[in-house]
């Protein structure tokens, strides 16, 4: 009677810990095999990178530095690990698992008003859950997910959690997809776009400035300027005029005064604005917009940095 | 506190659990502490609004079973409705009506000041008056006595597993329930983890993963044609059905744990072949509800034909209300009730088909066609939306919109494990019972199985329920 009463509970918890074992070493296996590893950016952003140049920021900064182009004119291994949808708590914790491995010696960081701005939850530091599956290798990364998550430590008991949704990408990554980046800059083609320009102006309006954001920003250009790393803030152009006396142009003042670094701005920059032929959408360059603007952050680089100017 | 937060997943054991360790005598304190635990994780004020609906209701019940003066009971039943009503009304209607009345004015170039009312719409309201107000008609009818104890009647308005989305319990069934003593057994267990497990898998491996879908279309209409727009409202079909049922499977697991029985709330609706069907298999709970104490009270069917069909949609009009205070769902009712008139009329209400045939699948493609289209108004942000959601789809056909890969493959995957339950349980009862399989083996493996494809393609940040606005 009691061995049948706990026949079937037994029976549940063994078969569920034997199969969440199995898949999530599957998983594993499938998400850090050798082509993954090759195709998927993330991981190496992670776990081997050891570059002169590193480009951090979202989607603008992913789409708009051309870091081959960058390396093969300086003559520096440079990359690229902008990411989409991604703010200053993503640059901010590959910044310190970079440094970990190596030191770069210029960093340039992409910022944008949402850098800055107060934005739903899921936008702030619950984006670094794409980090999830390098959680099982990189301590630094488990630390951070623990702060975000008090539960992320039981979570994880699971071997299939981190790898949640990332089954159909591991395989794609593994057998279909071939290497559509240049280190780490991936250009997107086109110059249509079909939406509500308007919008795009409104969203410098009436901007709530997120103090735990610019604490972030302010973090991470003191661990670049500690590791003596030459630091540039670039703001790379945008289709639509924004409003200049927005609050977001004082921070970023504040900031060049505060730590002495360079920022430099080319949000209505007069060979970009509103020249759609450079612009895949009002926010990204395509390839042709990425290109004319990876040359003039490589003049800017030139004129700038006088470590580019000891080694040239 | 969510049905699919880990902070559910963390309070649920540890109650039952203490739940059978407890003596018999404190259960019911234990199990009304919880509830009122569970439901002030959300906003804790508002449980006042519940034991205030308790007191009133529980009063009431008494007053009127003591009473012999009908007039006085009357009165005492009216009372009652009226401040429970008030309150639903007050936290759910208030806004709609003042913001409805300010475009009146606004029509008639009128100038009048009419403040503004922007409440938060306390969880579950909908649900538990509903539940307090059938307990004090069915005792005004006598069909129930009233309960002496204050604190089992306020477990039976709190209970936790029901008490934010339903099922709405009725009196008769699940108040003596809470006077049982409830022992630990294996098939409660069994058939409770079942309904858990299937529950989570309908909310977070389809519901949310094709909700994005549908929110990414329903949100950007000038982006997207009407082919696409069709395959969202069909998705929207299947996101709605598995958000409500995947909520009530819980629930009515949950109690099953710990031993008390709540009624089935759906029956694979979308297998009816017209509407009278279908809502004898959606929202069971709720359409009961209707018709026992709405329906027939208005006189049913025992009336003319004119005034019956008129009851009909009358129900129905209030039923779409009842889901929201928005012009949207009124319209939604409106149609159902349309739908079921027109149905009765020509009496497809009344065909009979042989369990699988061509005329079945022919009534039944009618009816979901039926089904879907209600639900454009349902799910449209707007009256003005779902138009151009109609006028699109049956205008701008084109290329349907893809959006992210993976979203549609998990979602779709998702979709054929339910399709395939769904038409095994219709058709083939008694075939390939792998979830409820009598033998240990084959279930718990099962049932590991699903456990393993939530943890794999489950959406865990997807939110609330959406029958909690409600």
């Amino acid at each position: 009677m009691k061995l049948k009463s706990i026949k079937f509970p037994l029976l549940l918890i063994i078969f569920t810990i034997s199969l969440d074992f199995l898949i999530g070493l599957f998983a594993h296996e499938l998400y850090f095999s050798k082509s993954s590893k090759k195709t998927n950016p993330l991981i190496y952003s992670f776990t081997s990178s050891n570059d002169d140049i590193v480009i951090f920021g979202s989607s603008r900064a992913k789409h708009h530095y051309n870091a081959k182009l960058m390396q093969d004119t300086i003559g520096l291994d440079t990359y690229n690990f902008g990411s989409g949808g991604q703010n200053i708590y993503f640059h901010n914790l590959l910044l310190k698992s970079i440094l970990q491995r190596s030191t770069p010696k210029i960093a340039i960081l992409e910022l944008m008003s949402i850098d800055f701005e107060v934005t739903p939850s899921e936008w702030n530091k619950e984006k670094l859950d794409i980090l999830l599956p390098l959680s099982t290798q990189n301590k630094l990364i488990d630390e951070e997910l623990s702060k975000i998550d008090d539960f992320h430590d039981l979570k994880t008991k699971s071997k299939i959690y981190p790898f949640n949704s990332k089954f159909y990408s591991s395989i794609q990554n593994n057998y279909f997809t071939s290497i559509d980046h240049f280190n780490g800059f991936v250009p997107i083609n086109g110059n249509s776009w079909r939406g509500d320009l308007n919008r795009i102006d409104s969203t410098f309006e009436n901007i709530k400035f997120d103090e735990k954001k610019i604490e972030e920003i302010y973090d991470f250009l003191e661990l670049c300027i500690k590791n003596n790393i030459d630091t540039y803030i670039f703001i790379s152009p945008t289709y639509k005029k924004y409003l200049n006396k927005s609050e977001y142009h004082k921070i970023l003042r504040k900031i060049q005064k505060k730590y002495k670094i360079k920022v430099v701005n080319f949000l209505n920059h007069p060979e970009f604005i509103e020249d759609s032929k450079y612009f895949k959408d009002p926010l990204h360059l395509n390839e042709q917009g990425a290109n004319i603007f990876t040359e003039m952050v490589i003049d800017t680089l030139n004129k700038e940095s006088e470590l580019l100017k000891r080694i040239n | 506190m969510l049905f699919n937060s880990f902070e559910f997943l963390l309070f649920f054991p540890t109650v039952v659990l203490l739940y059978y360790f407890i003596p018999v005598k404190f259960r019911w304190l234990f199990l009304l502490i919880s509830s009122y635990y569970f439901y002030m994780n959300w906003k804790p004020v508002y449980a006042f609004l519940i034991f205030f609906s308790t007191i009133i209701t529980w009063t009431a019940g008494i007053l009127i079973s003591q009473n012999k003066n009908k007039r006085l009971k009357k009165t005492v039943l009216v009372g009652s409705l009226v401040i429970n009503l008030s309150i639903l009304f007050t936290y759910k209607y208030l806004g709609f009506i003042n913001d409805n009345l300010n475009e009146l004015i606004n029509f008639f170039n009128l100038r009048m000041e009419i403040p503004d009312f922007d409440i938060l719409l306390p969880v579950g309201i909908s649900f538990y008056t509903f539940q307090s107000v059938g307990y004090t008609l069915d005792i005004y009818r006598g069909d129930l006595k009233p309960e002496k104890h204050l604190g089992v009647y306020a477990l039976f308005v709190s209970f936790f597993p029901q008490l934010v989305a339903g099922p709405i319990e009725r009196a008769k069934n699940l108040l003596p329930q809470f006077h049982e003593t409830k022992k630990f057994k294996i098939e409660n267990f069994k058939t409770g983890m079942y309904l858990i497990i299937w529950g989570y898998f309908m909310k977070v491996v389809i519901s949310d993963r094709i909700g994005m879908y549908v929110d990414a279309t329903y949100n950007n209409l000038d982006l997207h044609n009407g082919t696409t727009l069709l395959i969202s409202t069909i998705f929207f079909s299947f996101q709605i059905y598995c958000d409500f049922a995947g909520y009530s499977s819980i629930a009515i697991g949950a109690a099953k744990i710990m031993g008390f029985n709540l009624m089935t709330n759906f029956r694979r609706p979308y297998f009816s072949v017209n509407i009278s069907e279908f809502w004898s298999r959606w929202h069971i709970s709720l359409s009961t509800w209707f018709r026992d104490y709405l329906y027939i009270p208005l006189g049913g069917n025992r009336v003319s034909k004119p005034r019956e069909y008129f009851n009909l949609f009358l129900t129905f009009l209030i039923s779409g209300l009842w889901h929201g205070a928005n012009w949207t769902f009124i319209i939604w009712g409106g149609l159902h009730g349309l739908f079921n008139s027109l149905q009765k009329f020509f009496k497809i209400d009344k065909l009979s088909f042989r369990k699988i045939s061509y005329q079945k699948f022919l009534f039944f493609a009618l009816n979901f066609t039926l089904v879907i289209f209600a639900w454009i108004f349902f799910r449209a942000n707007s009256v003005a939306d779902a138009f151009t959601i109609i006028t699109k789809i049956f205008s701008q056909p084109g290329d349907i919109y893809i959006g992210s890969i993976s979203t549609l493959m998990y979602g779709v995957f998702g979709l054929s494990i339910l399709l395939f339950k769904e038409i095994r349980e219709e058709f083939f009862p008694n075939r390939m019972k792998l979830l409820q399989s009598k033998n240990d083996v084959i279930s718990s493996f099962s049932l590991s199985v699903l456990v393993v494809i939530i943890l794999s393609i489950g959406v865990f940040n997807g939110g609330q329920f959406i029958y909690f606005q409600f």
